[in-house]
């Protein structure tokens, strides 16, 4: 044995080499399960959204490998997951394939059904493969689920808790009737179909790497592979000053009453390779929907961890064990049974932004100024075209911009931060073809991003007609004032604000509120809708005079807010007064203007 | 050096490539086949084809002119577009749009980047086309092709105002597909206003739905076509004075070839007009052994490109991206990843070792080379293996201490010991290559064990073995002109034509003698057009094929069907086909659930043969020591037999362990593979019985 061997003293039954190879192969089933969804599925949502995440896990309900198409579905699968596992506990056999969506025994969102498989070798149980996704409609009292007079979970979905719809190898038709017997959309138990498709490709796949290295050998790698993700996130963390950091933000409307505000408040300890997240002092669950299950918060901290640690990660839960979260019971972010949580996927907006903003004196270069918080809505209808039901949410209407951050500007309509970028708008014509919709206008809207030396993305005007009549419209989300609007970082200033506005045919209009049923909308009615943009990083008069000018060419901010907001003059050719720009930024400029600390 | 080789009728293909223009050349007469390199002349790409033009005549003892005379076709892959779009260097473009859609384009519907969801810093690729130079049009159609709007020829003439400076114009409406009336009219308005620009419209360029892909494959295509024109226009005149009267054709992305006529109107097919030309190539030495299918790889020094060949064709998207720009035209599927042989092993922050995708590149290149390079490599590694003769390198020999030190650095922060870091960075680059090709493979469909995998490039025949092991893969083929790959696959270029007709209906209410009706009006297009082209009619080929998806699914799967049951009318094998595949790809079929026909294809083919050599392989191929290796598939040490030449007899057979020197290569040979010839020299290596589950 060599020198360096001796010197190391490592486990020799341990093969960094067989580690990764377990952790590529992982990768690459992860990402086979997810292209039966994409490629087989029925709904839009999952189709073209891809709204789902793929995982696996260990068979004591440990997350080996995961890959998150929406990261907010990411996370937020393992408390489930572990639930489903302890609920048949000495009985599951290979074959079984489980349901699964209660918000209270680990789900996260009504919504978000898990179908999980489990994968024997020989008799040993030895992984899961699971896939969670968004279903066009899960029963409840409106279409899509989204149901702002919600105050119990029975009004806003069918509640599954852990169930089996096939029991070694053999449908359970009883449950099966039962379950999509509750649903209104045929195309529900389809997508379910694709979902158990992939758990099965992913089963397939995981027979043959455990042919090729024996399961003790994958067990101890597995672990191997934790470890070192643990470790490389310890190493993240380290780099964070210790310290105590806090923040709070708002978020608006309960649903009921429209005026009230409520309070997402944290305490962020760092400690050498640990963090710990504390949610006291938010506010305490809602009468009405807007409060988020427990698995909400979990996924939303680990977006902003990796987005901060700024590394590859692998997707574990390595990352889990050096991540404290409390919530406290009884809040909006941890209600009690059996309130109604069909909002809380989208407080994720609000849980991100107040952890980036805590963090922001902490790590000033990795977090980002605000994002454009989510303003969505789902429509239901008859398309009068072929005399069916529809159902679709307005994707490209609701993806204003990002956050600007150190050394980049804002995602231009990217939507919300917890999607990362990964769902996709709706193609202009594939939505004309889809729905009974006419899309008059669909553009960056200009001077929506928020200035700053790196300014927000852009946000998006959206402009379309129903062409159905008697359409039913669930209208969900935040950030439609200049207060709750994406919020800058470092003098940067706030991206504008979320609007929503409807034409009737007679010309009147109506600003529904953020949180409203609005019905019986007749053809010919124009939905108006701007996504606002990202807030911006630092201060405006700091930003190149020649990309304000740039800008300003392309009809992205008009010359007044060039000369308001960026201290620059400069004409809609883009053609720049110098002399007076730099009269105009010596003025603006505060004695004290807050410079980032560069070596910070 | 003079040959004086009589030249009688010449095919010529011409690869023009970053570095070298590659040619072969081949005398139809004389069945022989001749492979040329020079070096590429990027500010003007045609001096290099000219220049390697003379020298091919010198070597054949005649003058230009008279090679260029002799010349009955030139088939030529050219770079000009790739290059455009990837320096940034396309034509100064506008973009006519419906008003209120100026965006699409810039938008990529909203999408960061999968790679990058956490990547705040993440930068979007520029669009092709500024937002200035974007401009709405007053105009509207419906997805029915009804004029809601009609044009309003005053909104035409102002935003063709702001197009002085522009060398191109690119005009996407929204639902031209449909109805390209508007496009028409703008596109003679702008060609009347606008002095010289290039001129492209979307309803003629992609007529399908989808405003995205529609508006950036247009957008491409106004970007490239001014380059692409004058290249072609230049390159045809300088041919001509120099005696060419024969035919050129443009090899395109799609592996099919085409005149310039018509390449100069969709210049954006020849994005991958050069690196379609290794799937053909490789195409034909695959068909040799009996296969009409394989996964071509050329293992470069930073990059390694996959691409595949099935039923007998290369494997073509539509969902292509060259630079991150979407291209929508149907292009080869090429997968490139970040690993060859000057790719860098390191350690990361977790402790686990990693390989490229950053490169040592050409120079100082890998530590063996002894010019300078400290990071180990991966050609450091597959010297400490063994697998490289340490006294051959081209000019001299390698330096196994500077390999050494390299390795040694991650070996020491592994806690390895050397051969065990050398045989984890081998192991785990073949991981990657053999995952970059389960992408491809996976996502079209296929299973990379029903595939042989066709290899390139100087490394390839290295770690070939470990990665066909790593996918099961049991046949390997090491084409004997695998340097030039690319332009020998622009030689054998089948000519090929897609057909494809819109035919929306349930399988259920399907009649077979109306989907026979259609696909033989389609196969009489394809035997129209390959009888014009002076195609025999017992090297056409028709394959029909239906696209079927269970109603409501979004995409489709592509069942061939053979020509005989279209004849007989006999269809009712078509369901448990589909039934089949979707099962095999998707864990789950729906048997017996409801089907629905999306469309019925015919591709025709016009088979070119007798391009490659029949005469009689010697065997130059001979033992000369003994050499310990790391055996890349049973990973113990061994004792490999060294041989030394560049063919074997075909009836020959070489046993693993094995190492094969060749001056460009060493193909390894594990002990569970034998290595042999075909009938053209082509290396073989087959895995063996029973080691290969």
């Amino acid at each position: 044995m060599s020198e360096n061997e001796r010197k190391s003293g490592r486990d020799d039954s341990l093969d960094p080499v067989v580690t990764s190879v377990i952790a590529s192969r992982l990768e690459g089933i992860g990402r086979k399960m997810g292209t039966t969804i994409e490629r087989s599925a029925r709904s839009p949502l999952l189709v073209e959204g891809r709204d789902f995440s793929v995982g696996i896990y260990d068979a004591n309900g440990v997350l080996i490998h995961q890959t998150e198409y929406i990261p907010i579905l990411g996370y937020a699968t393992a408390p489930g997951v572990q639930q489903v596992i302890d609920a048949f506990e000495g009985d599951i056999n290979e074959g079984d394939v489980m349901l699964h969506n209660d918000v209270f025994t680990g789900g996260n969102q009504p919504s978000d059904w898990k179908v999980l498989k489990p994968v024997f070798v020989e008799d040993e149980l030895v992984a899961w493969t699971v896939i969670n996704a968004h279903q066009a409609d899960v029963g409840g009292s409106v279409p899509g689920s989204y149901n702002p007079d919600a105050t119990e979970i029975w009004q806003e979905a069918l509640r599954i808790p852990p169930v089996k719809l096939y029991d070694g190898g053999e449908r359970r038709d009883d449950v099966w009737e039962l379950i999509f017997g509750n649903v209104r959309l045929d195309v529900v138990s389809d997508d379910v179909r694709a979902m158990i498709g992939g758990c099965t490709v992913g089963e397939r796949n995981l027979h043959e790497l455990l042919e090729r290295y024996d399961v003790e050998t994958f067990h101890r790698h597995k672990s191997e592979l934790l470890d070192s993700t643990e470790k490389m996130v310890r190493e993240g963390i380290q780099e964070i000053p210790d310290g105590t950091y806090e923040s709070e933000v708002p978020v608006v409307d309960d649903g009921f009453d429209h005026e009230r505000e409520m309070t997402i408040a944290v305490t962020i300890e760092v400690a050498g390779e640990t963090m710990s997240f504390d949610f006291a002092g938010t506010t305490d669950q809602t009468p009405g929907y807007v409060n988020a299950p427990r698995a909400v918060t979990m996924s939303s901290v680990m977006i902003t961890i990796f987005m901060i640690l700024e590394e590859h990660i692998p997707h574990n839960d390595g990352i889990l064990r050096c991540v404290d979260i409390d919530i406290p019971s009884g809040s909006m972010l941890n209600p009690d049974f059996p309130a109604a949580s069909a909002f809380g996927n989208h407080l994720s907006d609000q849980i991100c932004t107040v952890i980036m903003d805590a963090l922001a004196d902490a790590v000033p270069k990795r977090v980002t100024a605000g994002w454009n918080p989510l303003l969505c809505g789902l429509v239901s209808g008859i398309d009068p075209r072929i005399d069916e039901p529809y159902v679709d949410l307005i994707l490209n209407g609701t993806k204003g911009g990002s956050g600007g951050t150190y050394n980049a500007d804002g995602y231009d309509h990217i939507g919300l931060i917890a999607s990362g970028g990964a769902i996709a708008a709706q193609d202009p014509e594939m939505f004309e073809i889809q729905d009974p919709h006419f899309l008059h206008h669909y553009e960056f809207e200009q001077d929506s991003a928020g200035a700053g030396r790196w300014r927000g993305g852009l946000g998006v005007r959206t402009e379309f007609e129903f062409l159905a009549d008697g359409v039913e419209a669930s209208i969900f989300g935040d950030g439609d004032s200049t207060e709750t609007a994406a919020p800058g970082l470092f003098d940067g200033l706030r991206g504008s604000p979320n609007a929503l506005e409807l034409e009737y045919p007679d010309g009147d209009t109506y600003e529904p509120e953020l949180k409203e049923l609005v019905g019986g909308i007749p053809k010919g009615t124009t939905w108006k809708q701007v996504a606002g943009g990202g807030g911006g990083y630092g201060n405006p008069l700091e930003r190149p005079v020649e990309t304000v000018a740039e800008d300003v060419r392309n009809g992205l901010i008009s010359p007044e807010a060039a000369k308001s907001e960026y201290g620059v003059v400069v004409t809609k050719d883009g053609t720049v007064n110098t002399d007076q720009t730099e009269q105009l930024r010596r003025e603006l400029a505060p004695t004290d203007l807050e410079v980032v600390d560069a070596d910070s | 050096m003079t040959e004086t080789i009589p030249i009688d009728q010449l095919v010529l293909g011409i690869d023009v490539g970053g570095t070298y223009t590659d040619f072969t050349a081949y005398d139809e007469t004389a069945d022989a086949l001749y492979e040329h390199k020079t070096r590429s002349t990027p500010a003007n790409p045609s001096d290099a084809v000219l220049t390697g033009i003379s020298e091919l005549a010198d070597r054949f003892g005649i003058s230009r002119e008279s090679l260029l005379n002799r010349t009955r076709l030139i088939v030529h892959g050219t770079t000009i577009a790739t290059n455009a779009v990837l320096t940034g260097d396309g034509a100064t473009t506008g973009l006519l749009t419906t008003e209120g859609f100026r965006d699409v384009l810039e938008m990529r519907r909203g999408i960061r980047s999968r790679e990058n969801l956490y990547n705040n810093k993440y930068e979007p690729p520029e669009p092709l086309v500024p937002r200035h130079r974007r401009v709405g049009v007053t105009e509207r159609v419906n997805a029915d092709g009804d004029v809601v709007t009609p044009l309003d020829t005053d909104s035409l003439e102002t935003a063709a105002e702001g197009f002085d400076d522009v060398d191109a114009v690119a005009i996407c409406f929204m639902h031209s597909y449909a109805n390209g009336e508007h496009e028409t009219q703008a596109e003679t308005f702008i060609e009347e206003t606008v002095d010289d620009a290039f001129v492209t419209v979307s309803s003629d360029v992609l007529p399908e739905a989808g405003h995205y892909s529609r508006v950036s494959t247009t957008a491409m295509n106004a970007y490239v076509g001014p380059v692409v024109e004058r290249y072609l226009n230049a390159l045809e005149e300088r041919l001509e004075t120099n005696g060419f009267s024969g035919s050129l054709q443009i090899m395109q992305s799609n592996g099919g070839i085409a005149p310039p006529g018509s390449v100069i109107k969709r210049p954006a097919t020849t994005v991958l007009s050069g690196p379609a030309g290794a799937p053909v190539g490789a195409n034909q030495f695959a068909e040799d052994l009996g296969f009409d299918r394989a996964v071509v790889a050329d293992m470069g020094g930073t990059s390694f490109d996959v691409s595949l060949v099935s039923d007998g064709s290369v494997n073509v998207t539509t969902d292509g991206e060259i630079n991150r720009q979407p291209v929508s035209l149907p292009m080869c599927d090429v997968n490139t990843i970040g690993a060859g042989g000057g790719s860098i092993a390191w350690v990361d922050d977790g402790g686990l070792l990693r390989i490229g995708p950053d490169s040592a590149g050409a120079d100082p290149g890998p530590a063996c080379y002894g010019r300078g390079g400290e990071q180990p490599t991966c050609t450091d590694a597959d010297l400490l293996l063994g697998y490289l003769n340490p006294e051959k390198f081209v000019d001299g020999t390698f330096d196994v201490e500077a390999a050494e030190t390299a390795v040694a650095s991650v070996a020491d922060e592994l806690g390895y010991d050397l051969n065990e870091a050398a045989s984890g960075i081998f192991d785990i680059i073949n991981l990657s290559m053999a995952r970059a090709i389960e992408d491809i493979t996976l996502s079209a469909g296929y299973d990379p064990r029903e595939f042989p995998l066709a290899i390139g490039g100087g490394a390839g025949p290295i770690h070939a073995a470990g990665i066909a092991h790593e996918l099961d893969i049991e046949t390997i083929i090491i084409p004997q002109i695998s340097p030039v790959l690319a332009a020998f696959g622009m030689l054998t270029a089948d000519l090929r034509h897609d057909y494809v007709r819109g035919f929306h209906d349930q399988w259920a209410d399907i009649d077979a003698p109306t989907i026979r009706e259609t696909i033989y009006e389609m196969v009489g297009e394809g035997r129209e057009a390959l009888d014009d082209e002076g195609v025999a009619r017992e090297h056409q080929r028709m394959q029909p094929a239906i696209d079927l998806r269970y109603r409501g699914q979004h995409h489709e799967l592509t069942i061939d069907v053979p020509m005989d049951e279209i004849e007989r009318g006999e269809l009712d094998r078509v369901p448990d086909r589909f039934d089949e595949k979707h099962e095999s790809l998707y864990g789950y079929a729906m048997e017996g659930e409801p089907l629905e026909v999306l469309s019925l294809r015919v591709t025709a083919e016009g088979i070119r043969e007798g391009v490659l050599n029949d005469e009689e392989i010697t065997g130059d191929v001979t033992r000369t020591g003994v050499r310990t290796i790391r055996d890349p598939v049973s990973k113990d040490s061994v004792e490999a037999t060294i041989y030394e030449g560049a063919t074997m007899d075909p009836d020959e057979s070489i046993p693993g362990p094995a190492v094969i020197e060749s001056p460009s290569t060493a193909i390894v040979v594990p002990s569970t593979f034998t290595c042999e010839s075909d009938q053209r020299g082509s290396f073989v290596l087959n895995a063996g019985g029973g080691s290969n589950e």
